[in-house]
């Protein structure tokens, strides 16, 4: 065998309850195909109906939420087009995990976004989620400025996220949820 | 005018406008990647609806699912229900929601909040897998 140790790998995945995880380019039919998976696994790893829409849910925001970042720039390497997305069945619940590229020009904007609802409590949130709701206006994609507080508002929890450089243009985004 | 009509797929709701029964029905889940695209026919068929064609409309909101960039445009189709029933429309509004489902019973009050028209919930029991 090559230096690529299969089993461990196989091991690992397991050992951390991975339930599903893609790691690529993602296209519309892709993006169907994955939320169509991970709901019937869902179907079968959960009973209770409150937890398993929440948590599709949630994956319908990030997925989508990733489908048109990685839509959205004319990236210089093929690589950068490639998201990640893995979803871990822990005891406590689920832990949804999404990363892609994106341009550093924009982190500014998303990680003042995602501090401003991260620091929301309860009934700020609800109140913010619905004044946006009721004037927000429309993003490019349609967006309306609603996922990241609709995401807190469902899991009752902070979104954890990561900006790692890559080069002089580009970052990697990485959001961690817990469901 | 006509009815409007579209029936459902995997990620886009049924929906049935009914102006001679006075009926008003969308049903399902909806999560399009693009929202304002699948919601734009009906958007604009609620604009040239007249108020005499829509006397009385009912309401029936049956959602399992909708996404954010959904959810603006029920605002959006709210806003013309809004419309018609300051016209002189009687516009009742039925919003469903699974007993189990606490978070589709918050998404009708948040309409209801924002919306001038009152939102009538109704619990419903669990459907079967």
């Amino acid at each position: 065998m090559t230096q690529f140790n299969l089993h461990s790998y196989f091991q690992k995945i397991s050992d951390q309850h991975v339930i599903l995880s893609y790691k690529g380019a993602i296209n519309l039919d892709l993006l169907n195909i994955l939320l169509d998976m991970t709901e019937k696994r869902l179907t079968k790893s959960e009973t209770r109906l409150s937890v398993r829409k929440r948590v599709f849910h949630i994956l319908v925001e990030v997925l989508q939420n990733i489908y048109h970042y990685s839509g959205k720039y004319d990236f210089p390497n093929e690589e950068f087009f490639s998201v990640i997305f893995l979803i871990r069945k822990i005891e406590s619940g689920y832990l949804i995990y999404a990363g892609n590229y994106i341009h550093q020009n924009e982190i500014d904007e998303l990680e003042s976004r995602l501090d401003r609802a991260n620091g929301l409590d309860e009934s700020a949130l609800r109140e913010q989620y619905r004044l946006q709701l009721d004037q927000g206006t429309w993003s490019a994609k349609g967006g309306a400025g609603l996922g990241f507080l609709d995401i807190i508002k469902k899991s009752g929890q902070s979104i954890d996220y990561e900006f790692i450089p890559v080069s002089d243009e580009y970052s990697f985004f990485s959001m961690e949820i817990s469901v | 005018m006509s009815n409007f009509q579209i029936e459902a797929t995997a990620k886009t709701p049924y929906i049935s406008f009914d102006p001679v029964q006075g009926t008003f029905e969308i049903r399902g889940r909806s999560i399009p990647e693009n929202s304002i695209e699948f919601y734009n026919p009906l958007l604009s068929y609620l604009d040239d609806l007249q108020v005499n064609e829509a006397g009385e409309i009912q309401v029936e909101m049956n959602l399992e699912y909708f996404n954010t960039s959904s959810s603006k445009c029920l605002v959006e189709i709210f806003r013309r229900l809004e419309k018609l029933s300051a016209d002189g429309s009687a516009v009742a509004i039925n919003w469903y929601y699974d007993a189990e489902d606490e978070d589709m019973m918050e998404s009708g009050a948040d309409f209801g909040a924002i919306i001038k028209i009152p939102i009538n919930m109704i619990e419903v029991e669990e459907e079967e897998d």
